[in-house]
């Protein structure tokens, strides 16, 4: 041929656009045609219709090609359909699982917050680490105003801080929970109204007339979703309020505080300015806009600049006290959470491999039986590449199928994970099968067509007629073709081994968390919290009148063995106030008689009901009233620390000022720090201290119903004394003290579940796996097995061989499982209680019964070796 | 493979694909003088592209309509070893048959009124 003119070499690299092997049957030609078209017409004209003509059958050459190879790959799958369902059911399930925890993972921990520029959006805490108390403290009213004129980072800063109302607008009065909010949350979240106006500065004022802004969420059902809604009033704790204007359900609290959308705020107020506050009263959570181009780095410094100028201006209130910064996306979390959730992930992403692995088996064995196919074909003039491709297309093209089918499995998994995760975790709402979940399932099924696609591709290309036509019709088992199954079933046995050994430590140690001493028998009691009408009990006087009337008239009930009131029910929702508490006899002299404490304040009859045991000294009794000397019980953990060794009862300590003499000591309770619902299971007891209810008023009580009476058989009769007494006030939402406990492990509950499950279904494949492989390589030895048996071979011998040579792959899968278990025992540590992550006897036990497992899947073809008949064997099939 | 079954399963052929069979009905052709071929017919009307051109041949080989000489079955006088093709008796088959479904057309659209000339 001649030389080639540069145009002729362009148009040849433009061929490269087709697929391969049409450029390469018919570029030569092609070329030859575009060089005859320019000597006749002019190069222009042809370049013209040439790349008109390039752009129009290049890609539809491409889709021919896929199209056939498709329909090519439709075909031979049809021709084997068990193995074709084996392997898209179980890459659908595996995608499918995947999707689903993929899914939580996004819309809990990944998902940009659903603000405008999310990524400003920070959770400001005052830092107390100086002073041992950690870095997550809520913020004072008055430093935050001096934060709002001095700092130089935020674009906005917002405080909020919860607050239960009491909705009296259609018949039954209500309990709606709510937050007393800044007007510059509006403008931190960057959210506008649905209807009517914003919060203003203004309603800010100690003497504003009082409004209210309605969730999207209560205007719904409150109002039908009224517009004109907007300059009603409402009457919230018995005041007049002025509805100004409806928020869609984004605007709430975000950062620490925020829970799942159940329990959201449905009503906000504004946060009246008080400047009579204390500085050093730490009461409200802080969110915050970042300037634009502002680095967390930078405005952590600068608040730490600032915090420290303060500290010279305030120290009486501000000694010790810095502040620190976080995104909300980290902070609303409890990390353990999020170790859950990856380590969740990462359970599943195992399991789909193993899945992976499977179907590699069962298509490699496809891919021996059809060499001979292929080596037909490349003889007849396939190139590798064209069969390569085939071979690709048909294993991608059935793990988009079951890719397909594995988002429907997704999406039904999906709806039971939403039911199953715990409501206390944030953004539960925002889990949903949205365009980034899709294509993260798309990808794993792409990635997952393409490795187990691959194998047999690469293998299928090197086909070799030779070897193929003379193995005897069986197709070339050639060792690398062994050494790829072999090593299948080594990969699958190390990762289901560490995945057996990382759910069976979650589970002792769920099981381990469940029998931890509480401190108090929650079996039959029942708690609500209920709220004093402010309105028409204005006075301390007056609310201890009726909180006395109603614990009295329940305490009448039949079925009712005793009744007191708490700050906060143990594990339950509700205010807990951590409080500096020193011994009075030492004030001044010594800092070690000072500790820190959750303050309880408790009706006489609290301990009894709540199942508390007295140590030493007396319950609070009717003798301690408002004008008697003040009285203050102790948990053991607080007289420990306070008192090391000595007498408790007698004592004088100093809370807020004042001196409390000590009269009692009760034991430790868990669900009892300062933290949301007073710690989880796996908190060491908190320091206590209480202080009786008829010296210390309080508007919110937490009721606690000792009973022997079921829930529902005890509601009407509850309903009933509270309606006598009280009829503004909502009927308390009672439930048994056990389901906040659950609730409290739910989150570890589900984990352990998961994993549980996710390490089952790892089991499960593996051994589908070792029999799989074991069962072929018998199938393949028949002729060996066959000339044992005739040369008089016994049973056991015949099924030792077999056994010998499924465990020997199986023992270094687990033992290699082993190690990566344990080398994962950081991670998984943190998220165990009393549980060592390197456990020797979860180790060895997990060992074991995967050894027990993988026996148990070779023994069935070992068995069938047995049978062979050696006539048979040694004729050949 | 060619599934050479019925020629009337393959109909009504590509536009392409049926001046193909006719350009090389009479003849053995390379693809540059199958589009000449194509071109003088139609008055430069019909112009095959590379891409349609070479497209539709690679289906054809595949449909077993057409196949390609062997160097052996290429005419002396072609210097530049170019690739030619033949017609094969199904791929006549199959041309026959969309000529006799383009007479009976024909025939129906006359009857019709719509073709000019002899009414």
């Amino acid at each position: 041929m001649a030389r080639r003119t540069i145009g002729e070499r362009v148009y040849r690299k433009l061929l490269r656009l087709y697929p391969r092997d049409f450029s390469e049957d018919y570029g030569d030609e092609m070329t030859r045609l575009y060089r005859d078209r320019v000597r006749g017409e002019g190069a222009t004209s042809v370049w013209l219709a040439l790349l008109a003509d390039l752009a129009r059958t290049a890609p539809s050459e491409q889709i021919s090609t896929l199209v056939q190879d498709v329909r090519h790959a439709w075909r031979t799958w049809r021709r084997t359909p068990v193995l074709a369902l084996a392997a898209m059911l179980t890459l659908a399930l595996g995608v499918g699982a995947n999707t689903a925890v993929f899914s939580v993972v996004y819309g809990v921990l990944l998902k940009p917050l659903p603000y405008p520029d999310a990524d400003r959006l920070v959770e400001v805490f005052e830092d107390n680490s100086r002073a041992g108390g950690g870095p997550f403290f809520r913020v004072s009213l008055l430093n935050y105003l001096s934060w709002v004129e001095r700092a130089r980072s935020f674009e906005a800063v917002a405080v909020f801080n919860g607050r239960d109302f009491t909705l009296t607008e259609h018949g039954d009065p209500e309990r709606i929970v709510g937050s007393a909010v800044t007007a510059s949350l509006f403008k931190v979240l960057g959210i506008a109204p649905i209807v009517g106006r914003p919060l203003a500065r203004e309603d800010e004022d100690p003497g504003a007339a009082p409004v209210a802004v309605l969730a999207e969420s209560l205007w719904a059902r409150a109002f039908g979703r009224d517009p004109a809604v907007v300059g009603r009033p409402i009457m919230l704790n018995g005041v007049r309020h002025q509805i100004i204007g409806v928020v869609p359900a984004a605007f709430r609290e975000i950062g620490r505080t925020q829970i799942g959308s159940a329990g959201a705020g449905q009503l906000f107020v504004p946060l009246t300015m008080n400047m009579a506050e204390d500085r050093g009263n730490h009461t409200l959570r802080a969110v915050g806009r970042l300037r634009e181009r502002v680095s967390l780095d930078q405005a952590r410094d600068d608040m730490r600049r600032l915090a420290a100028i303060m500290e010279g201006e305030f120290p009486a209130t501000n000694r010790n006290w810095s502040v620190w910064i976080e995104r909300p996306q980290h902070s609303m979390f409890d990390p353990r959470v999020r170790g859950s959730l990856l380590l969740l992930l990462g359970a599943v992403g195992v399991v789909l491999l193993i899945a992976c692995a499977n179907v590699a088996n069962l298509v490699l064995a496809r891919a021996t039986g059809r060499q001979r196919e292929l080596a037909v074909r490349a003889a007849l003039g396939a190139r590798p590449a064209r069969l390569a491709r085939q071979l690709l297309t048909e294993n991608v093209s059935l793990a988009l199928v079951s890719g397909i089918c594995g988002l429907a499995v997704a999406g039904v998994s999906m709806q039971v994970l939403r039911t199953l995760i715990p409501a206390t975790i944030p953004r539960v709402d925002e889990i949903r099968l949205d365009g980034t979940v899709l294509v993260f399932g798309l990808f794993i099924t792409t990635v997952c067509g393409v490795f187990f696609g691959m194998v047999p591709a690469i293998r299928g290309a090197r086909a070799n007629l030779l070897t193929a036509l003379t193995q005897n019709g069986k197709g070339a088992v050639g060792p690398s073709h062994q050494r790829w199954r072999h090593g299948l079933v080594v990969a699958q046995t190390g990762l289901a081994t560490t995945l057996v050994v990382m759910a069976a430590l979650l589970l002792q140690s769920l099981v381990r968390l469940q029998h931890v001493p509480l401190g108090f028998e929650p079996g039959g009691v029942l708690t609500a919290r209920v709220s004093t009408p402010q309105a028409k009990y204005p006075d301390a006087a007056a609310m201890l009148g009726f909180q006395r009337t109603l614990l009295g008239s329940l305490e009448t009930l039949p079925s009712v063995r005793s009744v007191g009131s708490m700050t906060s029910a143990p594990f339950a929702p509700g205010v807990r106030r951590t409080a500096t508490v020193h011994d009075r006899a030492t004030t001044g002299r010594s800092a070690d008689a000072r500790a820190s404490a959750l303050q309880q304040i408790v009706s006489p009859g609290l301990f009894r009901s709540l199942g508390v045991r007295l140590l030493t000294g007396r319950d609070f009794s009717a003798q301690d009233q408002p004008g008697s000397p003040l009285v203050a019980i102790v948990s053991e953990s607080l007289a420990r620390s306070l008192w090391p060794n000595g007498d408790v009862v007698g004592r004088a300590l100093e809370l807020d000022g004042r001196s409390h003499e000590v009269v009692g000591m009760v034991g430790d309770t868990r669900g009892s720090d300062g933290t949301a619902r007073g710690g989880g299971l796996d908190r060491d007891p908190q320091p206590v201290l209480y202080v009786s209810s008829a010296q210390v008023p309080q508007g919110t009580i937490a009721l606690v119903i000792r009973t022997d009476a079921a829930l529902h058989a005890i509601l009407p009769a509850v309903r009933a004394a509270v309606r006598e007494i009280e009829p503004t006030l909502p009927v308390p939402e009672l439930r048994p003290l056990d389901e906040w406990i659950a609730e409290s492990v739910a989150q570890p509950r589900l984990t352990t579940t998961l994993a549980a499950v996710f390490a089952g279904a790892a089991l499960f494949l593996t051994m589908v796996g070792i029999f799989g492989v074991i069962s072929y390589a018998v199938g393949q030895r028949t002729q060996e097995i066959g000339v044992r048996i005739a040369l008089g071979a016994r049973r056991a011998s015949v099924i030792g061989l077999v056994l010998r040579s499924g465990l020997t792959w199986a023992g270094g899968g687990i033992a290699i499982g082993l190690l990566g278990a344990w080398s994962m025992n950081r991670a998984i540590g943190s998220l165990l209680f009393n549980v060592s992550a390197t456990d020797p006897f979860t180790f060895a036990g997990t060992a074991f019964a995967l050894t027990g497992v993988a026996a148990l899947a070779c023994a069935l073809p070992a068995i069938r070796a047995t049978r062979i008949d050696p006539v048979n064997a040694l004729r050949g099939d | 493979m060619p599934s050479q079954t019925n020629p009337d399963d393959h109909l009504p052929l590509a536009v392409a694909t049926f001046h193909i069979l006719v350009a090389v009905a009479d003849q053995d052709r390379h693809g540059y003088a199958i589009m000449q071929d194509v071109a003088a017919r139609t008055n430069g009307a019909l112009k095959l592209s590379p891409g349609t051109l070479y497209g539709s041949i690679r289906r054809m080989l595949d449909e077993g309509f057409i196949v390609e000489l062997s160097d052996r079955q290429r005419p002396d006088e072609d210097d530049e070893r170019r690739r030619y093709y033949r017609i094969t008796a199904f791929g006549r088959a199959v041309a026959q048959a969309e000529a006799a479904r383009l007479a009976t057309l024909l025939r129906q659209a006359k009857a019709a009124g719509l073709v000019p000339g002899r009414a």
